[in-house]
């Protein structure tokens, strides 16, 4: 009961979040200087049919707070405008791309949990020459944007060994997914790095527990000291960068989708920011927000699943 | 209340751990902001100089480290190239530091619904990745350096008001505030001129380790063709014109700019870990004299709850990426704790060196 309480307030939360979220992504288009018809047909032959359109497609004549709503019971049909470049609902191209982007960040997702975890897990139980290793790497690789990454593994694996294709999406799951290695990897780099210091820097504050050393001195094994006690306790600091690895991820596919050349919502988001088809511009933005938010409701979830000493009345009291 | 009697190090006294990785990456950090500043002087081409018969020359004694596809030599735009590259990330770390602390003074001082309304948007900015928020900006305004500037600064106020608003509860509680507002002076003066000096150190230490995640993301922006005007030198968008050499078998003139890129970041973020950390306990750095932490006196109804110890909706605090010592992503109970308390006791600005105060 204490959690179905604590779960409601949360979702209400995230839901006021995120109303917050689309009222800043609505209201962005009134920073801009000029009128909102001239703004969004920017550079664009203003036909007064055009504009009419526009108008009746924006409510333009309507108070502001009315067309706020209006735009916003559109989103709540899934009706999200129409793009001003490709000249279709914006919905239609948002379906084409997302299933490609998702496959992509869920790849990424894969490598960044078992590599990550394996690291910082072998950096804090082995210590010395591994762990000095992988303290190098890890440096390396969250100094080393995406962009980069991508630019540089394409350079190595696809053009001058020519192990992988070198852009484009594929046919087909499994030609998808030999197409969306490379850029997989070049998404996940930064994030092993984050997460293998996350988890090491956790593992290392559990072994130093008390705990721990009663568990060794009654001789339990090693491994199984290291698995139920060191791991499980650093569990929860890992899951609590949860959301923020999935944020990383969706906006670092901007970079890796422009850079390999794959038709997701990433690439979509750079074409439609250059040519300002800014109700593309608005809704991409907006599932990037959401989809962050809901995940950091999923860990914030499970993590008094995962941790029991996170008490739901120590949490909602210090909300 | 937490008793601790100890020297306060203050801001002149910034000491650090001397290791050669250490100095390596500060003679790094040196080079770098020294080619920044003379660039103008050192570079032997005009960056701009189209000329074809170069076109992604390898190393010669004209073009020291080549030249890219339109012939132009890349050691002159990487010189040149690293004056945007850290000029715009300087420029969100001055910004959001300067705003993020007076957001945060404001927020922890005031208290009240002021203070409700900036946590919630600072938990509205914390949705918005920086880059998203300067993607959002620059589709609005169109590309340049400046609105992407001003939009990653927004993006990473909250790091630096969050903070600072938890060390500002925490300096309220003192004594040595109460005694100031005794004696009549303004809230203003207060904040300025006595809790600054005090909380500064840990608010520095915190709000420069954005730089290398500003350096990235800017140089992401430059590389989508979003950020600098399309004529000025700039690492990241020496990437994306590398990227079509690269495909054709040239990596010299992408390759370039990415190490610059890779080792500026590396090194600026070891050497901001190594300054004054954030949790100055663990160092030996820190001389206490005496040290009593686990004994909390509080009357019941004083303590309010910080919001760097909630965990809910807002992402963890970023892990510092290149700290030798571990890092935790979330404020670890010790980190919280020194986050609350922070180092030592308050002097009076100017007596730093020999001031000696205890907080019952």
């Amino acid at each position: 009961m204490n959690f179905l309480r604590f779960a409601a307030r949360r979702v209400a939360e995230m839901a006021a979040t995120l109303l917050g979220a689309s009222f800043v992504v609505f209201g962005a288009m009134y920073l801009a200087p000029g009128d909102p018809a001239s703004f969004l047909l920017s550079g664009r032959s203003a036909s007064p049919e055009a504009l009419a359109a526009i108008n009746a497609q924006y409510h333009l004549d309507d108070p502001f707070f009315v067309r706020y709503l209006r735009w916003l019971g559109d989103l709540a049909h899934g009706d999200f405008g129409r793009s001003i470049t490709y000249r279709t609902d914006v919905s239609r191209l948002l379906a084409d791309r997302l299933p490609t982007t998702l496959l992509l960040v869920v790849m990424a997702l894969a490598v960044v949990v078992v590599v990550g975890l394996v690291l910082g897990w072998i950096s804090a139980v082995r210590g010395g020459a591994t762990d000095s290793a992988v303290l190098v790497g890890t440096t390396l690789a969250v100094g080393t944007p995406s962009f980069v990454a991508a630019v540089l593994l394409q350079g190595l694996f696809a053009v001058n060994l020519g192990w992988f294709p070198s852009s484009g999406t594929g046919d087909g799951l499994l030609d998808q997914m030999w197409h969306l290695t490379l850029p997989a990897v070049a998404l996940a780099l930064y994030l092993i790095g984050m997460l293998a210091r996350v988890t090491r820097s956790a593992m290392l504050e559990a072994l130093d527990s008390e705990h721990v050393t009663v568990a060794r001195s009654r001789g339990v094994p090693e491994r199984q000291v290291i698995r139920r006690h060191v791991f499980r306790n650093s569990l929860g600091t890992v899951l609590t960068t949860g959301g923020l690895i999935v944020s990383t991820l969706l906006v670092c596919t901007i970079l890796v989708e422009t850079a390999f050349s794959i038709g997701g919502i990433g690439q979509l988001l750079e074409l439609s920011t250059s040519t300002k088809d800014f109700p593309t511009v608005q809704a991409i933005s907006l599932i990037i927000v959401a989809l962050f938010m809901i995940v950091n409701l999923i860990v914030d979830l499970l993590l008094p699943l995962v941790d029991p000493r996170i008490t739901l009345g120590a949490r909602s009291s210090s909300v | 209340m937490t008793a601790v009697l100890t020297r306060r190090p203050g801001l002149a006294k910034i000491r650090t751990a001397r290791s050669p990785l250490y100095l390596t990456c500060l003679g790094l950090v040196a080079l770098v902001t020294a080619a920044a500043l003379l660039a103008p002087w050192l570079v032997p081409y005009d960056p701009n100089s189209v000329d074809l018969g170069n076109a992604l020359a390898g190393p010669s004694a004209e073009h020291l480290l080549g030249a890219d596809a339109a012939g132009r030599d890349t050691l002159s735009r990487l010189l040149l190239g690293a004056r945007t590259s850290l000029l715009g990330p300087l420029g969100v770390v001055v910004f959001s530091t300067v705003a993020g602390i007076a957001v945060g003074m404001v927020a922890g001082w005031r208290g009240g619904w002021l203070d409700s309304v900036l946590s919630r948007s600072t938990e509205l900015v914390f949705a918005f990745p920086g880059m998203l928020l300067a993607i959002l900006i620059i589709s609005i305004y169109g590309e340049g350096l400046l609105a992407p500037v001003i939009a990653l600064s927004v993006a990473y106020l909250p790091y630096v008001s969050r903070l600072t608003r938890s060390l500002v509860l925490a300096e309220r509680r003192r004594p040595y505030v109460s005694a100031y507002q005794v004696q009549g002076h303004s809230a203003l003066q207060i904040c300025l001129r006595h809790i600054l000096p005090n909380i500064a150190p840990v608010v520095l230490a915190q709000s420069t380790i954005n730089f290398g995640y500003a350096l990235m993301d800017l140089a992401g922006l430059s590389f989508l063709g979003l950020g600098v005007p399309a004529l000025t030198p700039d690492w990241g968008r020496m990437v994306f014109d590398g990227q079509t050499a690269i495909q054709q078998g040239y990596p010299l003139s992408a390759v370039l700019p990415s190490v610059f890129i890779v080792l500026t970041v590396v090194a600026f973020n070891v050497v901001e870990n190594a300054g004054p950390t954030a949790s100055p306990g663990e160092t030996d750095d820190f001389p206490y004299t005496l040290d009593v932490r686990g004994l909390r006196v509080a009357l019941p109804g004083t303590a309010r709850p910080s919001s760097t110890a909630s965990t809910s909706t807002s992402p963890p605090a970023r892990p510092s990426p290149s700290s030798a010592s571990p890092a935790p992503a979330r404020p670890s109970p010790r980190a919280a704790r020194s986050a609350c308390c922070p180092p030592g006791p308050p002097s009076r600005a100017g007596s730093a060196s020999s001031d000696r105060t205890c907080s019952p």
